[in-house]
């Protein structure tokens, strides 16, 4: 029976909202403060016109119920999908006040997939941008990267008990690290700030020792560290990683990708000590069969050209975007054509390969994920087995995940359902694109990039790509990062409500 | 014969010299977003291309530094001598336009110099037009729509606050 929802149902959605996109507002102090630091007194106003809006609407909205109103899975579901997507229209704001966007739609575009650490940009001259927006579109990939409702969460915004586990979960988070749910998402802060306070010392040295001015170098050492750590993939210039030509930079960045597509449980057991869980894991040790197999893929691809002269470089070149495509950053030390017209099909295959099954779950990674994938492929060995084994067998199979667990078909059919939505989002993308008539190849790349909130480009999305498949990326990147469920239930409960209400209609 | 041998020598001479020294001048006027685009076919040669300077001069090693130039919203690394970038002074970013050059150098698809990056190696660069500050107007109205949302929100919170205490108006 389909569910709709009742005015009580709505005033909590609307509240809970409220709350979030209050959060939001508060953020925006800090792009604020980095323009009056540094003398940028129009993109300064563009955040008090930004905090105003952000605040008047989450206000509104926070005024439809009192604090603390009961919250239930359907709800927390809806309020989920709803809060990304209200969340990303309020944080366009002051892209769109910028100058530096076409129209509104792009600015909602790149605040879609800031939040959704996609990296995919339609941002117009990017070497001119103010420091202030270059700063709020890097704080989108670590609010986002986190999670919005985590950052609720870390404040204990009004939320907790049941309601604030189903908000939790619904954010396509399923795993709790500690007892509490409020006290996890205060560890996925704790870590975060570890990985941050490190990367940016690091490349700020970096810069320092290249030649960059000490506040700049700071910056882009904060910027590229959140990119890679929330597995991002935006950049202060329009040449990416490769305006710094420094292999320190690469490789530090490759480790904060790393780190940021490990699940945060084996964070945690990192955390305490126990490094064996990482061995023995199904999802690390599936990522890494992926990662080596790719890479593999991927050197041959480009050894087959006769670009590069040394073995060194292919591996630089192909370890680095496939860490970048798995982890679903974006980073890129390459420019877009040179993968769909430089280095033949083998690589852009493998690349694409590497975007579509992404990091793991429970990080700030995208795409299907590595314990999908482990599952999927154990699942099959199982029924194989099954297949063959006599009558009177009982063929069981289990698999490590921070605990030994029994593979069961609800698991592995749980599995191959997001499996499906994933491909059916990168397949549906790509006719999109197609449509447009963009060629073939290009498509699934991008397509495969905005629903896994990759952000490698193949070049389609610029500023000129009709609105049409904008929209159609950003809903990739909004129903992407929330694994489907919960926009799939906001659209069933919507759609429950009409029904509901038609009926009562006829009836009177 | 000895006269014959002459005379080829000569000629020889003649083709030779200017064929050379077009050789060392030679170079194809291109643009940024052509050498970026995987298929110009330049790879290896000497080029030209025109475009901004933007951001900053990078440390290059080998008493080389990196400047990055850009046209028509793409950019490329040149890596140059340091001698050839004593005219540059102004750096393209949000307060200004930075200076104009035209740099002549070979163009590498995957340089092996720099672990296979896409790069220009500068044998020359001209200044062609000096950066200048860019005007940025504040735009006051900003200020008061930023305003009107906050008393909204005050007034959100306040609606929400009442409600708490059992009074819906």
């Amino acid at each position: 029976m389909w569910v709709g929802l009742r005015k009580n149902d709505s005033a909590a959605i609307a509240h809970y909202t409220g709350i979030i996109v209050l959060l939001l507002a508060l953020t925006m102090l800090v792009p604020l403060a980095t323009a009056l630091v540094a003398g940028e007194w129009d993109p300064a106003l563009d955040y008090v016109l930004g905090f105003g809006a952000a605040a008047g609407i989450g206000g509104l909205l926070a005024g439809q119920a009192p604090r603390r109103t009961d919250l239930n899975r359907q709800n927390a579901l809806i309020i989920t999908a709803v809060a990304w997507l209200t969340a990303s229209l309020v944080a366009a704001i002051p892209l769109a006040l910028s100058g530096h966007y076409g129209s509104f739609l792009d600015a909602a575009f790149d605040a879609m997939s800031g939040l959704t650490t996609s990296g995919l940009t339609l941002v117009q001259d990017l070497d001119h941008l103010p420091l202030a927006h270059n700063m709020w579109r890097h704080l989108t990939h670590l609010i986002g990267g986190q999670g919005i409702v985590v950052a609720v969460l870390t404040f204990a915004v009004g939320m907790r008990g049941g309601g604030a586990v189903s908000l939790y979960q619904a954010e396509g988070r399923d795993e709790r690290i500690l007892p509490n749910v409020v006290n996890t998402a205060r560890f996925i802060w704790f870590v975060t700030l570890v990985y941050v306070s490190i990367g940016t010392a690091v490349l700020t040295v970096g810069n320092l020792s290249a030649g960059m001015e000490p506040g700049r170098s700071l910056l882009h050492g904060f910027w590229h560290t959140i990119a890679c750590y929330d597995t991002g993939g935006f950049a202060p210039q329009s040449m990416n990683a490769l305006y710094y030509h420094n292999p320190l930079f690469e490789i530090v960045t490759v480790v904060l990708m790393l780190a940021g597509t490990l699940n945060f449980n084996l964070h945690a057991d990192v955390w305490r000590g126990d490094r064996r869980e990482l061995f023995k894991n199904l999802e690390s040790r599936t990522l890494a069969v992926h990662i080596g197999l790719l890479a593999l893929a991927v050197g041959f691809g480009l050894g087959a050209t006769t670009l590069f002269a040394e073995p060194g470089e292919v591996i630089r070149k192909g370890v680095y975007h496939i860490l970048s495509a798995h982890s679903g950053t974006g980073q890129q030390t390459l420019y877009s054509a040179q993968w769909t017209r430089g280095y033949g099909d083998l690589a852009l295959v493998a690349v694409m390969l590497a975007m579509g099954l992404g990091g793991m779950a429970s990080s700030t990674a995208g795409g299907v994920k590595a314990l999908r994938a482990g599952l999927i492929f154990k699942g099959l060995v199982l029924r194989v087995k099954q297949a063959i084994a006599p009558q009177s067998a009982i063929v069981g199979g289990t698999f490590h995940h921070l605990t030994d667990v029994r593979l069961t078909a609800e698991l592995f059919s749980g599995a191959l359902v997001i499996f499906v939505l994933y491909v059916l989002s990168y397949v549906t993308g790509a006719l999109v694109g197609l449509a447009y008539g963009y060629p073939a190849r290009e498509a699934l790349f991008e397509s495969i990039s905005a629903a896994a909130n990759v952000g490698l480009s193949a070049g389609i999305t610029a500023p000129a790509m009709p609105a049409g498949l904008k929209i159609t990326y950003i809903i990739q990147m909004w129903t992407g990062r929330l694994e489907f469920i919960a926009v799939l239930a906001m659209v069933a409960s919507v759609a429950a409500s009409f029904r509901g209400r038609q009926k009562r209609g006829r009836a009177a | 014969m000895t006269r014959t041998l002459l005379v080829l020598t000569l000629t020889a001479a003649l083709v030779a010299l200017p064929a050379r020294g077009v050789a060392v001048q030679l170079s194809v006027g291109t643009d940024i977003a052509e050498l970026t685009g995987a298929e110009s076919g330049l790879d290896g040669q000497v080029v030209t291309v025109e475009g901004e300077v933007v951001s900053e001069m990078l440390a290059g090693g080998d008493g080389h530094v990196w400047i990055n130039i850009l046209a028509d919203g793409v950019a490329i690394g040149v890596w140059a001598p340091e001698e050839l970038t004593g005219d540059i002074t102004v750096f393209g970013d949000w307060g200004h336009t930075g200076d104009r050059v035209v740099v002549t150098g070979v163009f590498s698809e995957a340089c092996d110099t720099h672990g296979g990056d896409l790069d220009l190696h500068a044998s020359d660069i001209a200044l062609v037009e000096r950066g200048m500050e860019r005007s940025h107007p504040v735009v006051y109205w900003k200020l008061g729509a930023g305003l009107v949302g906050v008393t909204v929100a005050a007034l959100g919170l306040r609606r929400m606050r009442r409600l708490e205490e059992g009074d819906p108006t």
